[in-house]
């Protein structure tokens, strides 16, 4: 499904990527977990296609498309998308336009048939309700004035409403009250099959225990130092970052996922 | 002779109707005036932005259009010009094209309040006289004494004192076909103490035929008075050129609510002078101009007496090469003390080559007052592009979301519903149906 290799990225000329190998096939959850500041939303936002942000090597293959060469909508398209770390307020344009919106744009792309008014009203109250937002949050501006904890749940539901085939989620867990992180949580596992993957960034083990992880990474200094299995999490909520930052760890290339 | 000289000639060739002879008066003061007024110029303060020649050279004329449309019936016509309208606003509805009302596409029956100027009783024409000019008259510049020099018809709205009108004023101005070329369009509204009235101003071109408008509206809004305006000017095939003068009493309140798109040349000067205490002011507009259009707003607030309020939101969107321009002078003085006034001005440029001139002006002689302006000027917002972009909508559709967006909050404050979606859809229409540069 994805294959990153050998990436290096920068932004405004500073390297935050230094070599990174990802390998995710379809169904798997991956999580990656590292300091601040060591790469992890560089890694997303790279991914996702923002503009400031340039591979200055390596490849990126998205079920064996070169994903670095298309713009971000059409990622989007592609069954791509990221739930941000810091959601952004836009006024002025409704929820419901937005994702209205977007649902016929990747819907066209993928020559599914469009939704009638009442079957799109019909399923974001659906999703809504799965996410525990009332539907008013539909009608007012995206994200505007939205709590920190709604803004998260307000991506969760774009991510429910779009059904994409890779779903990153960039601390999308953090700033969540305990029944919030439950709700998030749900969404991802009610998303979950046999084609579809996840790959959660997170700083907690306490998304991991209702999101159980195959694979975990350690991204230290924009590289993966180390990979293991769900149990590295506890390991590293345990005993921080420290012992692997030394450098004692064996170079990520030579672990395979 | 050149395009200009033929236009002013135009204007001034007129013949002078004499159905209207009791408002001789009026034209002759206008008349005089303009022996000392000139066509404004690059130097004239006012108008420096614009290259006024070159806007009112005439325009080609789109003869196919013309041809079709004197091949077809009165009713057809009829027929067409309703498609334009605001059908479902229950309204009394005045139709106008070209500056002559059109009483088949009007509906006004049981309307005692308003009358055209060559309709007015004896009473009526002595208010209209009272009325006429009177307001702030240190601001008659050149198209407003052309337009009270010739004008053929007028029309009077007038609400009687504690009258609470409950349907609005819909007054539509529509330009169509090759004659003429410039009309004149006045109105009068006279708002007596204690009434409350809505009025809604729509200018159009259903054929986007081109033309040339001038336009002059006073309202005497008398003490504890309201008048809601609405204003939303769509005709983009039309060069217009509207002075609006706004008088208000002790407690009243005038509220305007303004979509512009822009023209070939758009000018719009609004002049609010609060004249009694306690008077409110507040006025929310937004412009949209694009390709080589050009807008310019300039509005001036005359603060006169104590204890007043005015708040003003002008919100502009400059497209491809277009050229904005926003003046709003706040005058307040010596005797106004306790005033409120604020105005704010942001922009949106949506290309390189788009400009806008934004210049808040303030006077203050008095020394008690609270006073705020700003104006901003700024692109499109990189953060909301990517994340729409990012959920699969393509960079030419978000902008188009994020222009809608910045205008909606204006459009949101329409008091009719019916308004509301009409423009909503208009806008959109016209978005979506523009391409950006250097996009697919
Ligand atoms: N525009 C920029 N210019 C310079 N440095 C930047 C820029 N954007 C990000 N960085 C740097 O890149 C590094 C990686 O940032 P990134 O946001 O990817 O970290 P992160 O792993 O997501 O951290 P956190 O856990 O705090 O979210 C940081 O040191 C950050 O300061
Ligand atoms: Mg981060």
């Amino acid at each position: 499904m994805l294959k990153i290799a050998n990436l290096r990225a920068t932004v405004d000329d500073k390297e935050i990527l230094k070599g990174l190998n990802i390998e995710v096939k379809p169904g798997e959850v991956h999580a990656i977990m590292g300091p601040n500041g060591s790469g992890k939303s560089t890694l997303s936002n790279v991914l996702a296609g923002r503009d400031n942000y340039h591979t200055t090597d390596g490849t990126v293959l998205f079920e064996g498309k070169d994903l670095l060469t298309l713009a971000p909508e059409e990622r989007a398209r592609e069954g791509v998308f990221l739930a941000f770390q810091y959601p952004v307020e836009i006024p002025g344009v409704s929820n419901l336009e937005f994702l209205k919106t977007s649902l016929e744009c990747l819907h066209t792309h993928q020559n599914k048939p469009l939704l009638s008014a009442v079957e799109f009203m019909k399923l974001a109250r659906e999703k809504c309700k799965l996410v525990d937002l009332d539907t008013d949050f539909l009608k007012r501006g995206v994200n505007e004035g939205f709590s920190g904890g709604e803004k998260k749940r307000n991506d969760i539901l774009q991510m429910l409403m779009l059904e994409p085939t890779l779903c990153l989620l960039d601390e999308t867990d953090s700033g969540l009250d305990i029944d919030a992180l439950k709700v998030v949580a749900d969404g991802i596992n009610a998303l979950r099959s046999p084609d579809r993957s996840f790959v959660l960034i997170t700083h907690y083990q306490r998304l991991l225990d209702y999101v159980q992880p195959d694979f975990v990474h350690v991204l230290v200094d924009g590289q993966i130092v180390k990979s293991g299995g769900s149990e590295l999490a506890l390991e590293l909520e345990e005993k921080g970052y420290s012992w692997l930052e030394s450098g004692t760890e064996q170079p990520a290339n030579s672990l395979k996922a | 002779m050149n395009n200009l000289n033929a236009i002013t000639t135009d204007f001034t060739a007129k013949q002078q109707p004499d159905k209207n002879a009791w408002l001789q008066t009026i034209r002759d003061a206008a008349s005089e005036r303009l022996t000392s007024l000139q066509l404004p110029t690059k130097k004239t303060e006012d108008w420096k932005y614009l290259k006024l020649e070159k806007l009112l050279a005439s325009e080609p004329i789109d003869t196919e259009s013309i041809k079709d449309l004197e091949a077809k019936s009165v009713n057809d016509i009829n027929q067409l010009l309703a498609q334009s309208l605001i059908s479902s606003l229950d309204a009394y509805r005045l139709v106008f094209v070209n500056g002559v009302f059109v009483s088949e596409l009007s509906q006004h029956n049981n309307n005692p309040y308003s009358v055209l100027f060559s309709e007015a009783s004896a009473a009526q024409q002595e208010l209209i006289v009272a009325h006429l000019d009177t307001s702030h008259n240190y601001y008659h510049d050149y198209f407003s004494s052309l337009n009270s020099e010739q004008f053929e018809d007028g029309l009077l709205i007038h609400i009687p004192m504690d009258c609470h009108v409950e349907k609005p004023f819909y007054i539509v101005n529509l330009t169509l076909g090759e004659q003429p070329k410039t009309h004149m369009m006045r109105v009068l509204v006279v708002a007596e103490t204690g009434s409350n009235a809505t009025i809604i101003e729509h200018e159009d071109a259903p054929l986007k035929h081109t033309g040339m408008v001038n336009t002059v509206i006073e309202c005497f809004v008398n003490d504890q008075a309201k008048i809601t305006h609405s204003r939303i000017q769509l005709d983009e095939s039309v060069t217009s050129i509207c002075s609006h003068r706004v008088q208000q009493g002790r407690d009243s309140i005038y509220q305007q609510h303004q979509i512009s798109l822009g023209a070939k040349l758009k000018r719009n000067d609004l002049t609010v002078s609060l004249q009694g205490e306690h008077a409110k002011t507040d006025i929310r507009a937004s412009f949209y101009a694009r390709d080589q259009q050009t807008i310019d707003n300039h509005t001036c607030l005359e603060h006169i007496v104590p204890n007043c309020t005015s708040n003003e939101v002008f919100r502009g969107l400059v497209d491809n090469e277009a050229n904005a321009v926003f003046n709003g002078r706040i005058h307040i003085h010596p005797d106004a003390q306790k005033t409120l006034a604020e105005l704010s001005n942001k922009n949106l440029l949506l290309s390189d080559l788009a400009t806008i001139n934004t210049k808040p002006e303030l006077e203050i002689y008095a020394d008690d007052v609270r006073c705020s302006h700003g104006a901003t000027v700024g692109q499109i917002d990189s953060e909301a592009l990517f994340y729409l972009q990012s959920r699969g909508i393509s960079k030419v559709e978000a902008k188009r979301l994020l222009s809608m967006a910045f205008i909606a909050e204006i459009v949101g404050q329409l008091t009719e519903k019916s308004v509301q979606e009409f423009v909503t859809q208009r806008l959109s229409s016209l978005f979506s149906s523009l391409q950006y540069e250097g996009e697919k």
